[in-house]
């Protein structure tokens, strides 16, 4: 059983089985808070991971994939940090922007880096976390950015929301005009989405950004996952990244993981093993540089 | 009480909470002034999400709570969120997570909080109403779309009311007017309009199996209605504890519960209990807290409800207890 302590406002477990420590708590930032969750490896800690989550639906979705893959990377000496962006999950009230989330990133990688003591530090990003991951880990050279099923241009992911809520007005038999979504959102300064509110603030603060500008100019590991069929290509949104990442000196790995896209549709809720593995794996190669234990 | 007094996650204090070997994630929620003598537990719904479930709803119902004085608890069930162990392969409405609940309530009641009301929603109503014989500090229990009977995970849900709200044809035909009306312009949505497909499919094969079984066992009295539900309601009204249940108009779950409640073993446990069970309905669907209105129609309905129940109870305490409990220290400190 694992053991329980409070500390410094942070609740903290112990896992006997393998040693690692969870901690649960509050970060300050401008007088707000985010809530963070630490992943601290049994022995001083060689690397460190902050994860950017997505945000909606897909938030809560890939939960259960970050907190496991956290899980397994502490036990191999990398601690992990996670965290929820204000405006969402059990952080402060906010209006959430790509500022606000980059500000939270940043927050939790400073956290990290002091509770762990680590110098070297990757981030993690998935759907439009990628955003936040890759301007963060732009501030931290040659760090190591893996990205799940990334968006790579805000503006495809808002059309795909709307046409999501499309599909669902058909299916409630509420077919009604298509207004646009920046008219919507002038209109009304949010829009809702099965039950999400997409507020302005957000939609104009991602406005003109793209995955490979956040990026920056130094070059870095990167590996790229792909959600969708294994046998499916890589799309050609992420051919075109890779592509373009490589021109510019960056060593990109990507993948592909047998799983569901995430929005409305999804019922797999479990996180395929390889998702979690091959991950985890290329982050100990890329953190550790060590090999992955057979 | 006084005007409500805003409440942020500088109130809130995470925790973990052990369950019968499983360490729950939890988080209490702590009035900013004195606490009232009641306090609020929080069981969300199954299906893997964590405890701040869709759009943060148990978030802002434990800080609207706080904000009127009701300390609040909310928690991850094993297997999701920051929890340990594994989630079950499916939630079972027949295995209900009373053993986790009582712990979440346990946690509650260290803090300070003896009376509390639980508020489930679908699968964490029922795990609510298995939670309650075995706490005594239950003092009332919102019941959100309750499901009555036992059906399986995903039954009287999107494959359900692909069935019952929009018939094949009609589907179909909405589908054809999207396609011409030119909607369908890259291959991610084609993929989701055979997942759609294969949904209609699904609950075409559910109303074969749902009319198959109607002939095998039309004359059970239990066909619609579990077993478990009926005995957690009586077991409440026996305790003379008031039942609020919530139901959209158009949930699947409100026909089988008026099927259930017009004659048969709930309807007489219903007669017996009277004013203690009071059910509301709000227009369209509030299952899985699709739209934004439903959220804050809900939020709004437990929040009046829990509130006057928590009047009830001073007023049954006496005066002294209410002066006490607005007015000294705050409990839970």
């Amino acid at each position: 059983m694992p053991k329980s302590s409070r500390e410094s406002g942070f609740a903290r477990v112990e896992h006997a089985r393998t040693g690692i420590v969870e901690e649960a708590g509050f970060l300050d930032v401008d007088g707000e808070r985010v809530f963070a969750v630490r992943h601290l490896p049994p022995r001083p800690a060689d690397a460190g991971l902050v994860i950017c989550c997505p945000v909606f639906a897909e938030f809560e979705k890939n939960y259960r994939r970050e907190v496991p893959l956290a899980r397994s990377l502490a036990a191999a000496g990398i601690a992990v940090q996670r965290f929820h962006y204000r405006g969402t999950g059990h952080s402060d009230d906010a209006d959430t922007t790509f500022d606000t989330m980059l500000e939270d990133a940043r927050l939790a990688a400073r956290a990290l880096a002091e509770r762990a003591e680590v110098d070297v530090l990757a981030f993690m990003g998935t759907r439009l976390g990628a955003l936040p991951a890759a301007a963060a880990a732009a501030e931290f050279p040659g760090g190591p950015l893996a990205l799940w099923e990334p968006v790579v241009t805000p503006e495809a992911y808002f059309r795909e929301i709307v046409r999501y809520r499309r599909l669902l007005d058909v299916r409630k038999g509420q077919a009604a005009d298509v207004i646009p979504l920046v008219d919507e959102l002038a209109d009304n300064g949010a829009v809702e989405v099965v039950g999400y509110r997409l507020g302005r603030p957000l939609h104009d603060s991602m406005s003109g950004r793209a995955l490979r500008r956040e990026l920056g100019a130094a070059s870095r590991p990167i590996l790229l996952v792909q959600f969708g069929q294994p046998q499916r290509p890589l799309r050609a949104e992420y051919r075109a990244l890779r592509d373009e990442l490589a021109a510019d000196g960056f060593d990109v790995e990507t993948a592909v993981a047998s799983l569901d896209e995430m929005w409305l549709f999804a019922q797999q809720w479990q996180p395929p093993e390889r998702l979690l593995t091959l991950t985890a794996e290329w982050l100990r190669r890329r953190l550790l540089r060590t090999p992955a234990p057979a | 009480m006084t005007t409500p007094r805003a409440v942020s996650a500088r109130h809130e204090t995470p925790m973990y909470v052990e369950a019968g070997g499983k360490r729950l994630f939890a988080i209490l929620t702590r009035p900013p002034g004195p606490s009232r003598d009641l306090g609020v537990l929080i069981l969300g719904g199954g299906g893997y999400m964590f405890s701040a479930q869709r759009n943060r709803l148990p978030v802002r119902m434990s800080r609207r709570f706080a904000a009127e004085g009701l300390p609040a608890l909310r928690f991850d069930y094993a297997g999701t969120g920051d929890s340990g162990g594994a989630p079950p392969p499916m939630y079972r409405l027949t295995e209900p997570f009373a053993e986790q609940g009582e712990a979440a309530g346990r946690a509650l009641e260290g803090a300070g909080v003896d009376r509390y009301v639980l508020v489930g929603n679908c699968f964490g109503a029922r795990s609510a109403l298995a939670v309650a014989p075995r706490l005594a500090g239950v003092e009332g229990v919102v019941l959100i779309v309750p499901p009555v009977g036992n059906m399986e995970q995903g039954q009287g849900t999107m494959v359900s009311r692909l069935g019952a709200g929009m018939s094949l044809r009609s589907f179909a035909w909405q589908g054809v007017r999207q396609l011409w009306r030119g909607v369908v312009v890259q291959r991610r949505f084609r993929k989701h309009l055979r997942r759609a497909i294969v949904g209609v499919r699904l609950a075409f094969r559910a109303a074969v199996a749902r009319i198959t079984k109607r002939f095998r066992s039309r004359d059970s009295r239990w066909q619609w209605l579990s077993r478990q539900f009926v005995a957690a309601v009586d077991h409440l009204v026996q305790r003379r504890v008031p039942i609020l249940v919530i139901y959209g108009e158009t949930d699947a779950h409100l026909a089988h519960f008026r099927r259930a409640a017009s004659s048969g073993p709930l309807a007489d446990v219903l007669a017996r209990a009277g004013d203690l069970f009071e059910v509301r309905t709000l227009g369209g669907e509030i299952e899985g807290f699709a739209t934004l209105e439903a959220q804050e129609a809900v939020l709004g309905m437990i929040h009046e409800w829990v509130l006057r129940r928590a009047g009830q109870l001073e007023a049954a305490d006496g005066p002294s207890a209410v002066a006490a409990a607005s007015e000294g220290p705050g409990r839970p400190a």
